[in-house]
């Protein structure tokens, strides 16, 4: 029984390639019914993401397992196994364990520490689940490395921070208001930047939006979107006065804020802080604005270096998530050896024989005094009882073994006897 | 002198809290704001008991020299940001408040620590009335100042676009700048209660309310900056870095009128604290 792994990601094939594997929930369900039944194949799951497309199988004998499913996915592709082999990954064993541990965590992910990814893995555990593809072994695989992703962003600054441009306003502007319940943002101009940037705001809590731009007719239609209100541009003054975000990226050849206009303006809103993002080239926003007293003024380049510097520090992080990447897949691997048959004996016996002579030391304890003989006709009693109960089970599961079922007995075996916790079970109930 | 044992177990206690403080604050477990607060709970406990032993040994309120003053103005200081932490949820300021009431505690243990008589003109019962109300308004003001000075921190880091790094469990600036100036108010409030209870004492014990001696000075300075500070707030609108930097004058004026008053100027009536 072995573990498999064949995929590509955006690290080994380019978007032309992943685009036509890309499949939808009905299509993945087919993918997955049809690995199921090819010859070695006994467990799959499929992890699909715009940056992946990987199966994850479990089988008798791996090599033959991985052809089988390079073969279906040449399928999928529609060319051949040659064609489609440059870009694929393989993996056995622990190396499979600890991949599918490392996406969870973020780290093979093209931005760092990304959240979606743990989604994207939970929801390839339900699929696989759903469709009865994925066993013992694979929902175990799944659940531990799902529990390796919320322990790395839990335990690390893996990440931490926005590691975009609009997410580094969003967290620059609750560092100044706090909550942004209720602040009001103003986009001047109307680019697609300055869009992303007020839905984020938006989406953090940020009541009215107004947009104020050269067109009246682009911004009624931008502030249509957000349920805001659109001005034409001699509403600036006033439109300063009321809102405390303000988005700049109106296409304009010179700076259209100046000192003179924000002055009067922070009077007016008695000085109640100021946050300016100038995400224009050629910028809108004076640079002299940001030396008023409660203005806070961030360019595009200041907003990039702080995703930058948020960046560096997930980057720094990226050892420690290595040490808890390790330590999962390892308790990982102690749990699957754990299946294996003759271990499962070996363990079953010995429980067994301790239990045995822990109740045959506690009767002849109450018995009293008796002779040597009667003491051996009461341990050979107890002992025999034992061994005849576990005699056919301990056959059937070698039986088992040799058909390849092996470990799916041994595990139930191990749970239903106690013999060692699944450690995964532990975390997730 | 059990109560000086007491003592000096709270202050190793203090400086673990401090430590521990810090620790939180650039490291990034949960759990040791956690130890640290649990820390500093307990260091105020056993100096708690350590003053209400004093109390029993020396059958007057703990508050009558140096040692005593120093004491319990780091105690009520470790009290009131505890109060603070609880209702703000924000244990950013620790890293501040509580090395101010551990160099408190320093700084009361170089004092002698024995237990003398009250001069006469202490024995009243306006000495824990009066000595309790200006500790609390000073306390008060300690925190105001920890929060300008968090502000004009953050303030600095936002304004120079300077990364913030570790620093990502910061107070908001505006959260900062409210506190700063309720701590003020009730502070402003508090201080008012102190020169009215004195001077009511003074009546009492020197017949007169006033006598313009130089702690007395430094607490109507101190009361007419933080006045001032709340006259520049509601009647002028001023915010951000000059508000808080009025803060930071109080603390100026506070320092100057618990400790500096006497210090520079002794032979004061109030001097009864350095003998």
């Amino acid at each position: 029984m072995e573990l498999v792994l064949v995929g590509l990601t955006h690290r080994t094939a380019p978007v032309a390639v992943r685009e036509r594997l890309a499949l939808d929930s009905s299509g993945k369900a087919e993918l997955l019914r049809s690995l199921n039944h090819s010859e070695p194949l006994v467990e799959a799951a499929i992890l699909s993401t715009c940056n992946r497309f990987e199966v994850y199988g479990v089988a008798s004998d791996g090599e033959q397992a991985i052809s089988a499913i390079v073969e279906r996915l040449a399928n999928l592709y529609g060319g051949s196994a040659e064609e489609v082999k440059p870009y694929l990954a393989c993996a056995q064993g622990e190396a499979v364990v600890c991949h599918l541990c490392t996406v969870a965590a973020g780290l093979d992910s093209m931005i760092l520490g990304e959240p979606q990814v743990l989604g994207q893995v939970t929801e390839a555990y339900e699929t696989a689940l759903a469709c009865s593809a994925a066993g013992p072994v694979l929902a175990a695989l799944f659940r531990q490395a799902i529990h390796c992703g919320k322990r790395a962003r839990s335990e690390t600054a893996i990440s931490e921070r926005a590691a975009s441009v609009s997410h580094a306003a969003v967290e620059l502007a609750k560092q100044i208001f706090g909550s942004l319940d209720g602040r009001r943002v103003l986009l001047i101009g109307a680019g697609e930047m300055a869009e992303l940037a007020a839905r984020n705001l938006a989406d953090n809590g940020a009541g009215r939006i107004l947009v104020l731009n050269r067109s009246l007719q682009r911004a009624q239609g931008l502030a249509a979107q957000f349920g805001g209100e659109a001005f034409g541009w001699e509403a600036l003054a006033a439109a300063l006065c009321q809102a405390d975000v303000v988005i700049c990226s109106a296409a304009a050849p010179h700076a259209v804020i100046h000192p003179a206009a924000v002055r009067p303006a922070m009077a007016a809103r008695h000085n109640r802080p100021l946050f300016l993002i100038d995400i224009a080239v050629p910028r809108n926003v004076e640079p002299e604005v940001g030396r008023l007293p409660n203005v806070y003024l961030y360019d595009i380049d200041d907003l990039k270096a702080v995703v930058q510097e948020n960046l560096e520090q997930r980057q720094r992080e990226v050892p420690k998530v290595e040490g808890i990447v390790a330590e999962c897949t390892e308790e990982y691997m102690a749990w699957l050896r754990g299946l294996d048959v003759a271990a499962t004996i070996r363990d079953l016996r010995s429980a067994a024989e301790q239990l045995c002579a822990d109740e045959v030391d506690r009767a002849l304890r109450r018995l009293g005094p008796i002779n040597e003989h009667q003491e051996r006709v009461v341990r050979m009693l107890a002992h025999n009882i034992v061994s005849k109960l576990l005699h056919t089970p301990t056959v059937r599961l070698k039986e088992l073994a040799g058909e390849g079922e092996g470990y799916r007995s041994a595990g139930v075996l191990r749970d239903l006897f106690g013999l060692s916790a699944n450690p995964h079970e532990e975390h997730h109930g | 002198m059990v109560d000086v044992a007491f003592f000096a177990v709270a202050s190793v206690l203090y400086l673990g809290a401090t430590g521990l403080y810090h620790a939180a604050w650039v490291g990034r477990a949960r759990r040791w704001r956690q130890f640290a607060t649990w820390l500093l709970v307990a260091a105020v406990a056993v100096h708690g008991v350590g003053m209400a032993v004093r109390w029993l040994l020396a059958g007057r309120p703990p508050l009558a020299d140096a040692f005593e003053s120093f004491s319990f103005y780091g105690w009520m200081l470790a009290v009131g940001y505890l109060v603070l932490e609880r209702r703000t949820r924000q244990p950013g300021l620790g890293a501040l408040v509580v090395p101010i009431a551990l160099v408190a505690i320093l700084v009361a243990s170089f004092f002698p620590k024995g237990i003398r008589p009250l001069l006469p003109v202490l024995q009243s019962p306006w000495l824990g009335v009066h000595v309790t109300v200006s500790f609390l308004a000073y306390v008060t003001f300690t925190l105001a100042f920890a929060s300008a000075a968090g502000f004009l921190w953050v303030e600095g880091i936002l304004k120079g676009h300077r990364p913030l790094r570790w620093r990502r469990n910061l107070p908001s600036l505006l959260s900062l700048e409210a506190l700063g100036q309720r701590l003020a108010l009730v502070g402003l409030i508090l201080m008012t209660g102190s020169l009215v209870t004195g001077a009511l004492w003074a009546r009492v014990a020197w017949g007169v309310p006033w006598v313009w001696q130089p702690q007395q000075i430094g607490a109507l300075v101190t009361w007419a900056v933080y006045a001032g500070y709340l006259g520049a707030w509601y009647g002028l609108g001023w915010r951000g870095r000059r508000a808080a930097w009025l803060l930071v004058a109080g603390f100026v004026a506070v320092l100057s009128t618990f400790v500096g008053a006497d210090l520079v100027l002794p032979g004061s009536l109030h001097s009864f604290l350095w003998q």
